[in-house]
C-alpha cells in the first residue's frame, strides 16, 4: 500500500502555487524598490541640469522637467517590478523555497521531484511519506518572504534635495542675472581705463625728467665686500677717497693682480660718478648663493704686527718674490698654519667655495689645502686584520704606510701628514680596489675530543626555507631551464 | 508518519542504521571524550565505505579514536607506524623463508599489516612516497599485489590514517593521487574546556573503561549497502556537481578566490564522495533521501584535500578551508534568498 501520490501531488501543487505567488509578490516588491532607489539618484542629475539651464538665462520649462522626474521615478519602480512579477516561478523552486522558509530540509522539493519518477524505490516512498507529514504542516503556514525595505529617511532625503532644486531653479530669473552682469562688465572697463590712464600720465613724466628715476635698490648680499657693501648701503654718496684708499691698503700688498683688480672694482664702484665702471661690476661679482669671501676684509681689520710673508693663497706672489725656499716646505711651516686653533679654520673653511680654493691652491704646492678634500678611503682591511699589508703601495687599498701624492710626495724630507684633522667637507670619494686573488690560509682542525654533548636543549629548530613542494618545484623550473626547453611559465610549474 | 509496505524495508534499515551508528558512536565515547564532528565524520566515511585522514597536532587522541572505533566494531585491526625507512614489502607483505615439513626450506608468503579490515595509517606522511604508493591499491581497488600474487582485502576495509600538520620537517606530503582517495580529510582540534577534566579522569585513573564490541563486519557490510539505497533528488545532484565545479579554477560556478588562489579543483570522484557522504548525512537526520543541505554539511570534510593550492594561493596565505568557504558561499542553496 503505497500513499494517497494523488492527494500529495495535490497538496504540494497547492503549496507550491501559493509558496510562487508569494515569491512573484516579494521579488516584484524587491525589484520595484530597487528601481525607484536606483532612479532616486540619477532625480538630482535632472534637478541639477534644470537649475544650470536655468542660471545660464535659458527659459526652462521646470515644471515639465519636474513632472518628467517624477514619471521617470515612477516607471524606474514599476517597469522592473512588472518584469520580476510577471517570471513565472515553478514547482521545484517555490517547494525549495518553502523548505528553506519553514526548515523542512529540503523534504518537499524531494518530493516533487519523487512525484515524477515513473518507478519509485523502496527509500523514495519512504521520502514520500515524509513529505507527506510535513506538507499538511506546511499548509496553514504563511510564508514570509524577506524584502529589504525602501529605505524612507535616504529616500525622502533625495527626493526633498532634488524637489528644492527644481524650485530653485524655477525661481531664478534670467532678467536681473543678465542685468547683474552688464553692471559687472561695465566696473572692470572703468578700472581698466583708469589704469591705462595712469601709466600713460607716469611715462609722461618720465619722458620730461628722466633724472627723477629713483635709483634702483642695490641688492641686499653683495657678492664680494659684503662689509663695505653695508658702508655703501649706509652712505652712498660718503667719502669716497678714505675708502678707496682702504681697499687699496688692504688688499693691494699681498694679492695677487687679479685680486687688485678686484680691489680696484670695489673702489670704483663706490665712486658714484664713475659711469664706465658698473658694466663690469656683474662680472666680478660671484655667484649668487655663494658666501663671499670675508678673509682678506678680515685679515685687513686686524692690526699687522708685522710684515706677512707670503701667505698661502698669493700664489703669485710667493713664487716671484723668489724668497729662494721650498714653496712647499715653506708653506708647511708657515705660521698661519700651526698655531690655529683647528676648530675655528674647519669652520671657516667649510663655508669656502672648494672650486675657488682649488683653482688657487693647484699645483701640488700647498698639500694641506689639497688634502682638505675628502681624503681617499684606505680604511679598507680586507683579510689583514691589524697585521700590515704586504702588497700596499700607497695607491689605495689597504695601507699602512701611506704616502701623499702630486708633487710634494717627490719632495725629500718634507714631512707630510696622514691627515688633515678636522671633518672632511662633504664630496665624492674616490675608491680605488685592487683585484687581489684571496689566498688560502690553513687553520687547525678542531679534534673530535673537544666536541661535547649539547648540555642544554636545543629547542625548536626553524623549518627550511622550503617546503618539500616548493623545492621541487623550484628544482623542476631549473631542470627545465638548463634542458634548453626555454623558461617555463612560472604559472603551469607544479 | 504512516509506514507502508513499500517503504517498510526503508524505515527498517534506516532506523538501523541510526541504532548501529548510535550504538557504536556511544562506545567510542567511551575512550573519546567530546569531538563530536570528528567521531561523526569517521564513522560516516566508515559506513559510506570510504577513507579517512585524520590531522591534528600530538596528544589529541587521533591513535586513540581509531583504536577505539576497532574495538566498537569488532573488526581486524593492524595499525602500521609510518616511518621514513619503512619500505613497500612491510606494509604490503613479502615471502619469507620458512622451514618445510620435510626438512628443507621453503618460501611463504606472509601478508603485511595493510591485510586487515580497519588498517590505522599512523603518521602516514612520515614515509616515502614509494611506501605510501603502496596503499594506492589497496585504499582504491581493495587488494594488494605481491610479485604474481594478488590479494583480496576482506571488506569491510577501511584505512584511517594520522597525520601530523606540525612536524613538517622529515616528512613528505602526500601526492594528490593518495589525497584523494581519502573519503574525508578531518581536522581535529584541541578538545573544548569542559572536556578536559572527563579527559583527565578517564585517562589517569585506574580502571578506565574500553570500548567493547557493539557491531561486526557483516553489520557493517548491510550498513554500507543501507546507506548506499539512499535516494538522491535531483536538485540536491545539481547542488554537490555546482559545488564540486566551483573549485575549479575557469568554471562559471568557481568564485574569484578560486581562480586566484587554486591551481586544481576537486576530480569527479569528489563528487562521489560528497553524495556518498551526504546520503550517510540523511540517514543520521532521518530522512530517506539526500537534500542540498546534507551535500552543504559535508562539503568541508569531502573537499578541503582535493582542492590544490597555487603558489600565488600558497604565498597569500590562503588555505583550502577559506576556498572550501568561498565555494559554499557562491553556490547558494536552493530557495535561499528571492
Amino acid at each position: 500500500m503505497s500513499p494517497d501520490l494523488g492527494a500529495l501531488r495535490g497538496q504540494l501543487d497547492d503549496l507550491a502555487a501559493q509558496a510562487g505567488r508569494g515569491l512573484r509578490l516579494a521579488r516584484a516588491r524587491a525589484a520595484g524598490i530597487d528601481g525607484v532607489e536606483r532612479a532616486a539618484r540619477h532625480l538630482w542629475v535632472l534637478a541639477l541640469l534644470a537649475l544650470g539651464l536655468a542660471l545660464i538665462g535659458l527659459d526652462v520649462p521646470v515644471g515639465t522637467l519636474l513632472l518628467l522626474g517624477l514619471l521617470a521615478l515612477a516607471l524606474a519602480g514599476a517597469v522592473p517590478a512588472w518584469r520580476a512579477g510577471a517570471r513565472r516561478v515553478d514547482r521545484v523552486e517555490a517547494l525549495a523555497v518553502v523548505d528553506e522558509r519553514l526548515h523542512l530540509s529540503g523534504r518537499l522539493q524531494v518530493a516533487g521531484e519523487f512525484l515524477d519518477r515513473a518507478r519509485r524505490t523502496p527509500f523514495m516512498v519512504a521520502a514520500l511519506e515524509d513529505a507527506a507529514t510535513w506538507v499538511r504542516g506546511a499548509q496553514g503556514v504563511e510564508l514570509v518572504h524577506p524584502v529589504e525595505p525602501l529605505r524612507g529617511g535616504w529616500f525622502a532625503r533625495r527626493l526633498s534635495g532634488a524637489l528644492a532644486l527644481f524650485l530653485a531653479a524655477a525661481l531664478v530669473v534670467p532678467g536681473p542675472l543678465r542685468e547683474r552682469a552688464e553692471e559687472l562688465v561695465a566696473d572692470v572697463q572703468d578700472a581698466v581705463a583708469d589704469l591705462v590712464e595712469g601709466v600713460r600720465d607716469r611715462v609722461a613724466v618720465l619722458e620730461r625728467d628722466p633724472v627723477a628715476v629713483p635709483e634702483p635698490e642695490l641688492p641686499e648680499t653683495r657678492p664680494a665686500d659684503a662689509a663695505g657693501a653695508a658702508e655703501l648701503t649706509e652712505d652712498p654718496r660718503g667719502d669716497v677717497s678714505e675708502r678707496e684708499k682702504d681697499s687699496k691698503g688692504s688688499t693691494g700688498q699681498g694679492r695677487s693682480a687679479e685680486a687688485n683688480s678686484t680691489s680696484s672694482d670695489s673702489s670704483a664702484r663706490g665712486a658714484p660718478s664713475d659711469q664706465a665702471q658698473p658694466s663690469k661690476e656683474p662680472e666680478k661679482r660671484p655667484k649668487p648663493g655663494k658666501k663671499p669671501k670675508a678673509k682678506p676684509r678680515k685679515q685687513d681689520s686686524k692690526p699687522r704686527a708685522k710684515e706677512p710673508e707670503p701667505s698661502a693663497t698669493t700664489t703669485g706672489a710667493g713664487s716671484s718674490k723668489g724668497s729662494g725656499r721650498n714653496p712647499t716646505a715653506s708653506e708647511w711651516s708657515s705660521p698661519e698654519q700651526a698655531p690655529a686653533p683647528d676648530d675655528a679654520e674647519i669652520d671657516e673653511d667649510e663655508e669656502v667655495d672648494d672650486d675657488e680654493e682649488e683653482q688657487e691652491s693647484r699645483g701640488g704646492v700647498q698639500p694641506s689645502l689639497r688634502d682638505r678634500r675628502p681624503p681617499v678611503s684606505r680604511d679598507l682591511r680586507i683579510g689583514f686584520g691589524n697585521r700590515p699589508n704586504p702588497d700596499a703601495n700607497g695607491r689605495g687599498g689597504p695601507s699602512e704606510q701611506k704616502k701623499s701624492r702630486g708633487v710634494a710626495s717627490l719632495v725629500l724630507g718634507v714631512p707630510i701628514p696622514d691627515r688633515v684633522k678636522g671633518r672632511p667637507g662633504p664630496g665624492r670619494t674616490k675608491v680605488t680596489q685592487e683585484r687581489v686573488l684571496p689566498k688560502a690560509e690553513d687553520a687547525a682542525p678542531r679534534p673530535a675530543e673537544t666536541v661535547t654533548p649539547r648540555s642544554r636543549p636545543e629547542g625548536r629548530l626553524p623549518e627550511l626555507d622550503l617546503e618539500p613542494w616548493v623545492r621541487g618545484m623550484v628544482r623542476d623550473y631549473f631542470q627545465r631551464l638548463r634542458s634548453g626547453a626555454g623558461s617555463p611559465d612560472p604559472r603551469t610549474t607544479p | 508518519m504512516t509506514t507502508t509496505d513499500a517503504s517498510g524495508a526503508a524505515h527498517a534499515a534506516a532506523a538501523r542504521f541510526r541504532e548501529v551508528h548510535d550504538k557504536v558512536k556511544a562506545e567510542v565515547h567511551k575512550a573519546i571524550v567530546g569531538q563530536e564532528e570528528v567521531i561523526d565524520a569517521v564513522l560516516a566515511a566508515l559506513f559510506a565505505g570510504g577513507h579517512v585522514l585524520l590531522e591534528g597536532v600530538p596528544g589529541i587522541g587521533k591513535t586513540m579514536l581509531v583504536r577505539a572505533v576497532g574495538d566498537a566494531l569488532d573488526l581486524s585491526f593492524s595499525r602500521i607506524q609510518f616511518t621514513p625507512d619503512l619500505m613497500p614489502a612491510d606494509v604490503r607483505g613479502t615471502e619469507v623463508l620458512v622451514e618445510a615439513e620435510g626438512g628443507g626450506r621453503d618460501l611463504e608468503f606472509r601478508a603485511g599489516p595493510i591485510v586487515a579490515n580497519l588498517v590505522l595509517a599512523d603518521e602516514i606522511n612520515r614515509a616515502t612516497p614509494k611506501t605510501q604508493s603502496a596503499m594506492l591499491e589497496a585504499m582504491q581497488e581493495r587488494q594488494v599485489t605481491v610479485g604474481d600474487r594478488t590479494i583480496a582485502l576482506d571488506e569491510p576495509y577501511c584505512v584511517m590514517a594520522t597525520q601530523n600538520p606540525v612536524e613538517q620537517e622529515g616528512t613528505y606530503p602526500l601526492p594528490e593521487a593518495q589525497l584523494d582517495r581519502f573519503l574525508f580529510k578531518v581536522v581535529v582540534g584541541y578538545p573544548k574546556e569542559a572536556d578536559y577534566a572527563r579527559i583527565l579522569a578517564l585517562t589517569t585513573g585506574v580502571d578506565a573503561e574500553q570500548p567493547g564490541a557493539v557491531s561486526n563486519a557483516e553489520e557493517v557490510l548491510e550498513l554500507r549497502r543501507t546507506v548506499r539505497e539512499v535516494e538522491v533528488g535531483e536538485s540536491a545532484q545539481e547542488h554537490a556537481v555546482r559545488l564540486i565545479m566551483a573549485t575549479q579554477p575557469g568554471s562559471p560556478y568557481a568564485p574569484q578566490l578560486v581562480e586566484d588562489a587554486v591551481a586544481l579543483g576537486s576530480s569527479p570522484r569528489g563528487a562521489q564522495a560528497l553524495i556518498l557522504a551526504a546520503k550517510v548525512q540523511a540517514l543520521r537526520a532521518g530522512r530517506f533521501a539526500v537534500a542540498a543541505e546534507d551535500v552543504r554539511a559535508v562539503a568541508m570534510p569531502c573537499l578541503r584535500h582535493r582542492v590544490l593550492l597555487s603558489f600565488q594561493g600558497q604565498a597569500d596565505g590562503v588555505t583550502a578551508d577559506q576556498v572550501v568557504e568561498a565555494v559554499l558561499a557562491a553556490v547558494p542553496l536552493p530557495g535561499a534568498g528571492l
